[in-house]
C-alpha cells in the first residue's frame, strides 16, 4: 500500500504530528495503567520498582484473591455466552431478514437497529424493570444474575451481529448458493457447506464485536447483577478503583481486561484473514446474478 | 437414444404487472446447442432460470425427456447450469469444486476421482485442480465452471452469457472450444446470448426472444436471411430498412422508392407501402454514373479491417449503408465521392410477415420451423 502513495506528495507535517499525538494520548493511560500493575508499592502513582506481588504470591494479589477471581471468571463467562449467543442467534437472524419479501421487510429491519440506537441506559433500565415486575413468561423465568446479565449484553449485541452479517450477505448475493443447488445440494446442505462458510468472515466480526462489547460492559451488566458473584471485572473497578482498597491489583484486573480483548481482536483478525484467503473473486461473488426466488 | 429434450410448454413468468416471459412455446430436441438470443431485458435469464429450477414459472410447464419437471426443485433435476461469472466456490479448489456436485449424489471415492480427472481432462485442467478460483484466469475459471456443470453428465447443460467477461480474443477462442465441447459429450446445450454473432457462431437452432416473447426459432442462416419480423430484422446484424410503395403488375409487383422501381416476385404486400431490408453486404457500390443503377454520394467511412462500411446518401434523401470487402478487388472510396449504388430485388425482403397476404417465402420459413422435418447439424 505504501508504494501506492504518489511521488511527491508529502504527508504534511502538523497532521503527522496530530496523529502521534493522538495515538499517545490513547496509549499512555492504559500503558501507565497497566505498568503500575507491576509497581513494588501500595502506590498506584509512584513508581517504586519492579515487582510482580500484585499479580500473584500475597492474598491481595490479583490471582489469589477471591474478589478478583471472581470478578474476573465471571467476566469471561459472561462475555463467552453473550459471544456465542449473540453470534447464533444475530446469523439466524440475519439470513430470516434477508429472506423476508413483501411488506415486512422494512419494519422488521427497523425495528432490528432499535437495540442499537437506543441509550444502553435505556434497555438497561428498561430491562430491569420488565424482569422484576412483569409475572409473565418469559419475563418471570429470567431471574436477575448472569442469565439476566447474559440475556441483556445479548439484547444489545445481538443488532450489530444482525447488521454485520447481512451486510455480507448483501455483497454475496443468491449466486453461489444457487450453484450450489444447481449442482444437487439441498436447500439445507447449501446453507451449511457454502452460505455459513462464505459468512464466517462476517460471523467472526461479530463474534469479536459481541465480545469486546460485553467483557468492558458497564450499565448493562451492572443493572441486571444479583449478588456479589454476578460482579463483573468493570462493576468492580467502578465500585473500587477510588476507594481505599485500591491497590495495584486494581490495575492488574484491569489489564486482564485489556488484554482479553487484544487477543480476541487479534486471534479474529487473523481467522478473518484465512477464512478470506484468496478471495479476489469477490467481485465475481458479488455480480452473479442475483435469482429471485 | 440421446437424453435431453426440452420443451417449454406456453411458460410465462410476471412479476407484479411485468410480464417477463410471455407464454414462451419452445422445443429443444436433445443433443442440440440450442441458443436463446435477445437484448438485456428480454426475459432469456428469466427462462434460463425457470429451466434451472431457480424461478417458479407463473404458468406454463417445463419438460424434459417427455418428463414435467416444472415444481422439482434444481437439485432434483437433470439439468446444470454455467453461471454468468462463474459461481465458483472460492474457497474450495478446482478439484473440489468440480467434485463438490458428484459429492451430493455419494458418488463412491473411486467412481469420484476418474470422473473428476476425466472432465478436468476434457477441458484442459488437469495440471489446475490443486488452484483455487482467484488463482486462474477469466478463461480457465470459464472451463472449471463448465467441468463442474458437465461432470454430473445433465441431460441439459445451460448455459448463462458464460463468454460475456471475457476479451474478444478469449471469446472467440472458447466460442470454438465449446463447440467442439458440444460435439463430445453430445448433451444438449441451452445458451443464453445478447451477441448475434456469437449465436450465429455456435449453434444449431436460435431463438430471437424481445419483451419476452419469441420472435423467431430457426437455423443461423435463415435467422439472419430471413428474419420474420421488423425486430429480427435489425437484431440480426445492420439492416438497412427502406420505405417502399407498392405497385401492383402482371407478375409479382413493384416496389418503388428512391426515384426507382424495383420488380419484386410473390404475392403483393397487402398496404399501398411496405417496409423492406437489405443487408449492406448486398449493396453493390460501383464508380459514378453506371446504368440502371441509384446515383449517391459517400457520407462516411468506417473501416473496420476485414470490410469498409460506408454510409451513401441518396439523391432521393435515402440513406443506404454498404459493406464492401476489402479484398484487394474494391478499392478504398473517400468521403464525398459520389457513387452509383445497384440493389437486386431478390436481396431485398419484405419485412413483418403481416404485410404479406400470401407469400413463398414466408410459406418456406414455416417448413423449416416444422420441428419434424428438423434434423439437427451433428
Amino acid at each position: 500500500m505504501t508504494n501506492s502513495k504518489p511521488k511527491g506528495v508529502r504527508f504534511p507535517r502538523p497532521l503527522a504530528l496530530l496523529v502521534w499525538a493522538y495515538i499517545l494520548w490513547n496509549l499512555l493511560p492504559v500503558v501507565s495503567a497497566m505498568a503500575f500493575s507491576f509497581n513494588a508499592s501500595r502506590s498506584r502513582s509512584e513508581w517504586h520498582g519492579f515487582s510482580t506481588q500484585w499479580w500473584s504470591g500475597t492474598p491481595l494479589s490479583l490471582f489469589d484473591n477471591e474478589e478478583y477471581t471472581s470478578a474476573l471468571t465471571h467476566s469471561l463467562e459472561l462475555a463467552a455466552m453473550t459471544t456465542v449467543l449473540s453470534t447464533v442467534l444475530g446469523t439466524l437472524l440475519a439470513l430470516a431478514v434477508t429472506r423476508i419479501r413483501g411488506i415486512g421487510r422494512r419494519p422488521v429491519n427497523f425495528i432490528l437497529m432499535i437495540p442499537i440506537v437506543t441509550p444502553e441506559l435505556i434497555l438497561a433500565v428498561g430491562l430491569y424493570l420488565s424482569l422484576t415486575f412483569i409475572m409473565v413468561w418469559p419475563f418471570s423465568a429470567i431471574e436477575l444474575g448472569t442469565t439476566a446479565q447474559v440475556v441483556g449484553q445479548v439484547t444489545y449485541t445481538v443488532g450489530f451481529v444482525v447488521v454485520i452479517i447481512r451486510g455480507r450477505i448483501a455483497v454475496l448475493g443468491d449466486g453461489l448458493e444457487a450453484a450450489a443447488r444447481d449442482l444437487g445440494a439441498g436447500p439445507i446442505a447449501a446453507l451449511v457447506l457454502v452460505l455459513f462458510r462464505l459468512l464466517l468472515p462476517a460471523v467472526l466480526v461479530g463474534a469479536m464485536i459481541s465480545f469486546a462489547f460485553s467483557i468492558d460492559n458497564f450499565v448493562i451488566t451492572q443493572y441486571l447483577s444479583a449478588d456479589s458473584s454476578t460482579v463483573s471485572i468493570p462493576m468492580y473497578l467502578y465500585e473500587n478503583a477510588r476507594g481505599g482498597n485500591a491497590t495495584p491489583a486494581l490495575n492488574a484486573l484491569a489489564t486482564v481486561l485489556v488484554l482479553s480483548t487484544l487477543v480476541v481482536v487479534a486471534l479474529a483478525s487473523l481467522m478473518y484473514r484465512w477464512a478470506t484467503r484468496r478471495e479476489s473473486v469477490e467481485s465475481h461473488i458479488t455480480s452473479t446474478v442475483a435469482l429471485s426466488a | 437414444m440421446v437424453n435431453g429434450e426440452l420443451v417449454l410448454e406456453s411458460l410465462t413468468k410476471s412479476y407484479d404487472d411485468q410480464v417477463a416471459v410471455d407464454h414462451l412455446d419452445l422445443w429443444v430436441e436433445a443433443g442440440e446447442f440450442f441458443s436463446i438470443l435477445g437484448p438485456s431485458g428480454c426475459g432469456k435469464s428469466t427462462t434460463l432460470k425457470m429451466i434451472g429450477g431457480f424461478v417458479a414459472p407463473t404458468s406454463g410447464r417445463v419438460f424434459i425427456d417427455g418428463k414435467d419437471v416444472t415444481d422439482l426443485p434444481p437439485n432434483k433435476r437433470a439439468v446444470n447450469t454455467v453461471f454468468q461469472n462463474y459461481a465458483l466456490f472460492p474457497f474450495l479448489t478446482v478439484r473440489q469444486n468440480v467434485a463438490f456436485g458428484l459429492r451430493r449424489a455419494r458418488v463412491g471415492k473411486q467412481e469420484l476421482n476418474r470422473r473428476v480427472d476425466e472432465v478436468l481432462e476434457l477441458v484442459e485442467l488437469s495440471t489446475l485442480g490443486h488452484r483455487r478460483p482467484s488463482e486462474l484466469s477469466g478463461g480457465q475459471q470459464q472451463r472449471a465452471a463448465l467441468a463442474r456443470a458437465l461432470v454430473l453428465r445433465p441431460d441439459v447443460l445451460l448455459l448463462d452469457e458464460p463468454l460475456s467477461a471475457l476479451d474478444a480474443k478469449m471469446r472467440r477462442q472458447l466460442q470454438v472450444e465449446l463447440k467442439e465441447l458440444h460435439r463430445q459429450v453430445g448433451t444438449t446445450f441451452v445458451y443464453i446470448t445478447h451477441d448475434q454473432e456469437e449465436a450465429m457462431t455456435m449453434s444449431d437452432r436460435i431463438a430471437v426472444l424481445q419483451n419476452g416473447r419469441l420472435e423467431q426459432v430457426d437455423v443461423p442462416s435463415a435467422v439472419y436471411e430471413r428474419p420474420e419480423t421488423p425486430f429480427v430484422t435489425q437484431f440480426m446484424g445492420i439492416s438497412n430498412m427502406i420505405r417502399a410503395g407498392v405497385d401492383r403488375a402482371a407478375e409479382g409487383w413493384v416496389a418503388r422508392f428512391a426515384n426507382a422501381e424495383f420488380a419484386m416476385r410473390g404475392s403483393p404486400p397487402l398496404g399501398s407501402s411496405v417496409d423492406l431490408s437489405i443487408r449492406p453486404e448486398r449493396v453493390r457500390v460501383s464508380g459514378a454514373g453506371s446504368v440502371g443503377s441509384l446515383s449517391g454520394a459517400i457520407v462516411d467511412v468506417s473501416y473496420l479491417g476485414a470490410a469498409t462500411h460506408y454510409l451513401i446518401e441518396l439523391d432521393a434523401n435515402v440513406t443506404l449503408q454498404a459493406a464492401v470487402p476489402n479484398d484487394g478487388v474494391h478499392h478504398l472510396r473517400r468521403m464525398g465521392e459520389k457513387v452509383s449504388v445497384h440493389l437486386s430485388p431478390e436481396d431485398l425482403r419484405v419485412v413483418g410477415e403481416d404485410q404479406v397476404a400470401e407469400s413463398p417465402v414466408d410459406a418456406f420459413t414455416k417448413v423449416s420451423t416444422d420441428y419434424a422435418d428438423h434434423v439437427p447439424v451433428n
